[in-house]
């Protein structure tokens, strides 16, 4: 079953002259075990699309279902995990042990139940048990957004939803949190994530959503994103896709540096032969 | 302009953020700093305008010591620093107020501060959110204010510390445009960042690890160099892709590898000709 | 996102141009009278004078509604406990309850002090940029020897102009730890004592992280605290004079009441 969003509007300041919409008529269905990136400007309602997702906020109208219930059940809530940007806002706790299993408290599991829910998510986020006794803020950005993540985790959610998971990390911390993505992706959780790190996710989103102004205006395979005009791309993909607006016979699905390498090679060796064949 | 001589910095609880620095920073240059998060770019940063007084060695601004107190007002309108986050640099309700606050600060008349309040508005192209506040603005124009909020102190060296980090990568490019403008027009840049891709014009880039210096030189050397990967920093895509080319034969020079435009011109050219 | 404390509309009326000082002057000065006055007759005057200088400054009613809303619980409270608490000719009795005529007119009187000074101070607010505002603190706070406090009149104007230019950032703040505690399954509302700490804790740690970013930029952009000038010119003139003149003979005029 997956997360529906059926016709979605959204206002701020709802009723008063400083009316804004910051989403209009969306519809939305992501389904389990998918890796979505959601992009767009700032201001193109994306965290707002997020925070629909598990009732934090509700739209003015249309529906949102998650796996056919109402996304403010607790029921909903336990699914998703959400981990938003700056972790420093959102951790509390004296120690990381804490921070964790915070979530699978609040939801009534039990402290044995719980214990092997932090030290499954700790894992997933490759931090040795040492790491639980320290007190959360003494760590480094990176290893903070991980406390975070881990605490998303805990809940062993269907769906992980982030905002800006890397922004401001440096490229260590970045790895670190898009390593961990890609297991929990390989482990059959969806991922949806809001980033305007091309760069960084490229390689990994399966599916992106576009926001202009609070409205789709693209939805497809990074692949079709690819073929879409004014769309803005990684250095490795926007170069690819000059290469073949000039002619050249490449292969348009390339996202790493590797994959690049791999594809010029294959070109220039076919140039090569057809050249020495004429 | 600005020398630094043999500086070291502890952190309160003792670690050592700079280790013996020495770099000096000539007028009307565009320097790249490079580190990852902890390494002490930033520290090295606050140096600049005196924030920070070295606990050995000193820094000299036009020959002045930024440890000497009675100096530092001076210090300052000569090196300013626009910092990473816009949100915490706005002291103003609204922009004009913001940029207000440097040149009271350096108790300028009142004519004389709207004089610099709209030439700095002007530099932006920003003038028409002049009562708006700083706030309710895009993180890139925001950065923007920022910028112009130094820009009013008419100072002669612009320190960027991660200035793009928090925002998208289309302000973060508009943000760029500026430093390169200002650059051009004589003004010392000091740009300190993690992401690689955004000093390939500088004049030269110093890389900096656990509070060293660990490698100096051109950008066409430093970021093609291996030792970067160890240190945890992602050379620019094309930059990696091109030194991987080059391995197999296929040179794409410098200057090339600043877009990918160029960087897929130049394959053509290459190719093509054969 | 909205900016609870003081909402400053911008305007060209006569309002608009007098000089802060005069406005902070004349808030003071209605704010004595309002207490001074003890006929029902004098608050009506001082209510009709109101609606005269807010016709004058052509600011929208709205203005003045959030200005008290917030109030409105505190102003039944000592309405209540003036009707009930004060001894005298019992209108009814009801239980323990016994309101008396005079309960009843010292209620209205109190109640209606308070909304004339927050509706003042509305006008003010309104009608001046809050910049102006503290500067013009500034400079009447200036002769006071405030030394002696440990602090200078400029340090206090630029940390009132702080607050208010970080208010909005604090709310976000809030607004976003509890968004990322929800997620969670924090209930809020439910159990104040586990949910206060926290949203306090990564608040305070915020907060105290944005004051040494701030102080940083600050300290940058040539901040000593001590002297500095202002963009705002302030200048005492003949409108600012003759208006203040005018309010003392007013003020007199109703004290003879």
């Amino acid at each position: 079953m997956p997360i529906i969003l059926e016709n979605i509007s959204f206002f701020y300041s709802r009723n008063t002259p400083l009316e804004t919409a910051a989403l209009q008529n969306v519809n939305l269905r992501i389904e389990k075990g998918e890796f979505v990136g959601i992009l767009g400007e700032k201001g193109a309602g994306k965290s707002t699309l997020i925070k629909l997702f598990n009732g934090l906020l509700c739209p003015d109208s249309g529906k949102v279902t998650v796996d056919g219930l109402a996304p403010s059940s607790k029921e909903v809530k336990s699914r998703i995990g959400m981990v938003f940007q700056q972790a420093a806002d959102q951790l509390f706790c004296r120690t990381v042990y804490e921070e964790i299993a915070f979530g699978p408290l609040n939801f009534g599991y039990s402290r044995k139940e719980t214990e092997e829910r932090v030290f499954e998510a700790l894992e997933a986020v490759s931090f040795d048990r040492t790491m639980l006794s320290r007190d959360p803020f003494s760590l480094s950005g990176g290893e903070m957004q991980r406390v975070a993540l881990a605490g998303a985790l805990a809940l062993r959610p269907d769906y992980l939803v982030l905002d800006e998971p890397i922004t401001g990390l440096d490229p260590s911390g970045k790895k670190e949190i898009l390593d961990t993505l890609k297991k929990m992706k390989d482990q059959g959780t969806a991922v949806i994530t809001v980033t305007h790190n091309l760069k960084g996710f490229f390689p990994l989103l399966e599916r992106i959503v576009l926001l202009r102004e609070g409205r789709i205006s693209f939805e497809g395979s990074r692949e079709e994103y690819l073929e879409t005009e004014n769309v803005l791309l990684p250095p490795i993909a926007s170069m690819i896709r000059e290469l073949r607006s000039r002619g050249m016979p490449v292969n348009p699905a390339i996202f790493t540096v590797e994959e690049a390498l791999k594809e010029i090679l294959r070109v220039k060796s076919m140039i090569e032969k057809e050249n020495s064949e004429k | 302009m600005i020398r630094l001589e043999n500086v070291s910095y502890s952190y309160p609880d003792g670690t050592p953020a700079l280790r013996n620095i020495n770099m000096g920073i000539k007028k009307g240059e565009y320097i790249g700093i490079i580190g990852k998060n902890g390494s002490g770019k930033s520290t090295l940063a606050l140096h600049l305008n005196g924030l920070l007084r070295p606990q050995k060695g000193k820094v000299m601004v036009r020959g002045m010591n930024t440890g000497d107190f009675s100096k530092l007002q001076v210090i300052r309108k000569i090196v300013g620093i626009v910092f990473q986050n816009p949100e915490t640099q706005f002291v103003g309700r609204t922009v004009e107020e913001d940029l207000a606050f440097g040149p009271e600060n350096l108790c300028l008349p009142p004519l004389e501060i709207r004089r610099r309040i709209d030439r700095a508005l002007a530099e932006i192209e920003l003038e028409k959110y002049r009562y708006h506040s700083p706030k309710a603005l895009s993180g890139g124009q925001g950065q923007c204010v920022a910028l112009a909020g130094v820009l009013a102190m008419e100072p002669e060296c612009l320190v960027f510390d991660e200035v793009t980090s928090m925002l998208d990568p289309e302000s973060g490019k508009n943000v760029l445009e500026r430093v390169k403008r200002l650059h051009e027009k004589g003004k010392t840049v000091v740009h300190i960042t993690h992401n690689l891709e955004e000093l390939h014009a500088a004049d030269r880039i110093i890389v900096i690890d656990r509070g060293r210096i660990l490698l100096e030189g051109k950008p066409e050397n430093v970021l093609s160099d291996p030792s970067l990967l160890d240190l945890g920093l992602t050379p620019p895509s094309l930059i990696e892709l091109a030194e991987h080319l080059k391995k197999h034969g296929v040179v794409i020079p410098w200057d090339k590898t600043s877009s990918p435009s160029s960087f897929a011109e130049e394959i053509c050219r290459l190719f093509l000709k054969t | 996102m909205q900016e609870p404390v003081f909402s400053y509309i911008p305007g060209k009326s006569f309002l608009h141009t007098l000089d802060p000082r005069t406005k902070l002057t004349a808030v003071m000065l209605l704010g004595i009278l309002a207490f001074r006055t003890e006929s029902f007759f004098g608050i009506g005057i001082l209510f009709a004078f109101f609606v005269a200088l807010t016709s004058f400054s052509g600011l929208p009613a709205r203005v003045f509604l959030r200005a008290v809303r917030p109030m409105v619980l505190f102003i039944i409270f000592i309405f209540l406990a003036q009707l009930f608490f004060t001894e005298g000719k019992v209108l009814t009795s009801f239980w323990i309850l016994h309101p008396s005529l005079e309960g009843l007119q010292n209620g209205f009187r109190l109640s209606a002090r308070f909304i004339l000074l927050l509706l003042f101070a509305a006008l003010m607010t309104a009608s001046t940029d809050p910049s102006a505002i503290t500067c013009g603190i500034e400079r009447m706070l200036r002769p006071l020897p405030l030394r002696w406090l440990g602090v200078n009149s400029f340090e206090l104007a630029t940390m009132m102009n702080l607050s208010i230019a970080f208010l909005p950032l604090l709310f976000e703040r809030v607004e976003r730890t509890k968004a990322a505690q929800a997620s969670r399954g924090m209930y809020f509302g439910k159990n104040p004592f586990h949910s206060v700490p926290a949203l306090a804790i990564p608040l305070i740690r915020g907060v105290i992280r944005d004051a040494e970013e701030l102080a940083l930029a600050m300290e940058s952009r040539g901040y000593q605290g001590t002297r500095r000038t202002s963009m705002h010119e302030l200048l005492m003139q003949r409108r600012d004079w003759i208006s203040l003149l005018a309010l003392v003979l007013f003020a007199a005029l109703l004290l003879r009441f």
